[in-house]
């Protein structure tokens, strides 16, 4: 009862910004900010007492002393004197992450690709080979619009026409993926309100287009 | 025609949230086929082994979650419904509740914690710590979700590292997520993956299906509505189905009319020159 209240009145709150911006929606607004920061310091706290703090305090392991010094170095960002600290810990995560992705990006996300292409071009069926050609040359064509040492003319020219129709055809798709995802989390909030939460929502939303209405003959008549 | 151009924005928001919200209360039950996404998905969960050990790895936020908690659901019911061993982690802050969210909206079928399933809960260190995990999973997690260690807990004592699961089931937004088991899970130690996504980072995934690098991509919401017809458990994603449709279509026409209303305002510009 009291969560669907809470989730009711929050999301009417964030959408009454569709109306125009208010202070209802400014509530929320922080209030939703303020909880996700509130949160993750909360778990970053339960994951340094449960992976860092209990085994140094029991003694099983006092190598995690290590991360921890590297953790709080980070905050020394906030000095003016000793920023320049921050950027040792900065470094070894930065790197860890690169060097830890790195060792499989070429096989995962160009080597495996080619491999995929290749029986296409080679023993297609059906539609492969039409596939196939479509890979290569949107491929080698839209790599060529972006070459900007040569410049576009003659065949570059026109492989780089093709390549620009190339990344038409992609961002088109992803605005089209982009309002689909959108119209997808409208849907699903609305589930929340007006079947998870029901029928506490029904009278909050019913409050909210109340007063939208009164705001709107309230602006209307002082016109 | 030039008011085509010039439509209040609120008339365009109001006219989606009523449309969404009649299709969310009153379905109109459009017809909904079964993709080939979504069934080589459900075949793949359904030909594994029984014992088979399954990663559940729920990567999604908050804002994620209303598009991807329908299908998080689907796949962890399927998962249930089958005589499998589940280990549940996350790899994102909001994994942590999301996990237990999770859990609260299926059916565990009887199913025993730390005989049948494990929560290990949210595990900070992104995909450093997914390859950390998959090489051995004891130096990056000691407890489960509610502090018992590894070792006493029945079904984590045969699970070592990657090479121990058959399947990574991956709802998930942003990083690190499926891209992060294709590179750490897939790659070095042939863990076969699903994974559902937001359709606008759907196309980001298709040539990972095409390498054979990921079993299938599913879109959600629409693929969890479909999910749900295969298990026989209809759920939130078939009720938001008719919605996303119908939405989709008012934003399509909406945009088509505004193309109209900027064509015809160019030409009869340029006509007055």
């Amino acid at each position: 009862m009291i969560g669907a209240l809470i989730t009711s009145v929050m999301v009417v709150m964030v959408w009454s910004w569709l109306y125009r911006h208010n202070i209802f929606f400014s509530f929320a607004e922080h209030t939703i900010v303020g909880i996700a920061a509130g949160y993750a310091m909360a778990v970053g706290i339960g994951n340094l007492q449960k992976l860092a703090y209990e085994p140094i305090v029991k003694g099983t392991d006092y190598s995690l002393l290590f991360p921890i010094v590297f953790g709080v170095l980070l905050f020394s960002r906030f000095s003016r004197v000793g920023s320049w600290l921050a950027s040792y810990p900065l470094a070894l995560i930065i790197g860890t992450g690169t060097g830890v992705a790195m060792r499989v990006i070429i096989d995962a996300q160009v080597v495996r690709q080619i491999i995929a292409t290749i029986p296409l071009l080679a023993k297609p069926v059906g539609l492969d080979l039409f596939n196939g050609v479509i890979i290569v040359v949107t491929l080698v064509t839209t790599v060529v619009f972006f070459l900007y040492s040569a410049e576009h003319k003659g065949l570059v020219g026109r492989a780089a026409r093709i390549g620009k129709f190339a990344v038409f055809v992609v961002l088109g798709n992803l605005y089209g993926s982009a309002i689909s995802t959108r119209i997808g989390h409208v849907a699903g909030q609305m589930v929340v309100l007006l079947i998870e939460s029901a029928p506490v929502s029904f009278g909050i939303v019913a409050i909210a287009v109340a007063a939208i209405l009164v705001d709107i003959l309230r602006r209307r008549s002082k016109q | 025609m030039r008011a085509l151009e010039r439509i209040d924005r609120r008339i365009i928001y109001l006219t989606l949230i009523v449309i969404v919200a009649i299709m969310t209360l009153t379905p109109a039950g459009l017809p909904l086929l079964i993709s080939r996404e979504t069934r080589l998905a459900y075949d793949t969960i359904e030909k594994l082994p029984a014992g088979a050990q399954i990663l559940y790895s729920l990567d999604l936020d908050i804002m994620g979650w209303l598009q991807g908690g329908p299908q998080a659901i689907a796949f962890l019911q399927h998962l249930l419904n089958r005589p499998l061993k589940i280990v549940l982690i996350g790899w994102r802050p909001d994994s942590e509740f999301l996990i237990l969210k999770t859990l609260t909206s299926v059916d565990l079928k009887g199913k025993k914690y730390g005989v049948d399933y494990v929560n290990l809960g949210f595990v900070a260190g992104g995909e450093t710590a997914m390859a950390g995990f998959a090489a051995d999973l004891r130096k990056v997690v000691r407890t489960d979700y509610g502090g018992t260690n590894l070792d006493e807990i029945p079904m984590m004592k045969t699970i070592t590292s990657a090479k121990d699961f058959s399947l990574v089931v991956c709802p998930n937004t942003g990083e690190p997520g499926a891209l992060g088991f294709i590179r750490q899970w897939r790659i070095p130690y042939n863990v076969p993956i699903i994974t559902s996504q937001p359709p606008m980072t759907v196309p980001e995934f298709v040539p990972h299906v095409q390498a054979g690098t990921l079993v299938a991509a599913l879109p959600a919401i629409r693929s969890s509505a479909e999910y749900e017809l295969l298990i026989k458990k209809p759920g939130l994603g078939i009720a938001a189905q008719d919605a996303v449709s119908l939405g989709t279509l008012a934003l399509l026409a909406f945009i088509v009319i505004g193309n109209i209303g900027t064509v015809w305002a160019s030409k009869s510009g340029a006509n007055r020159k």
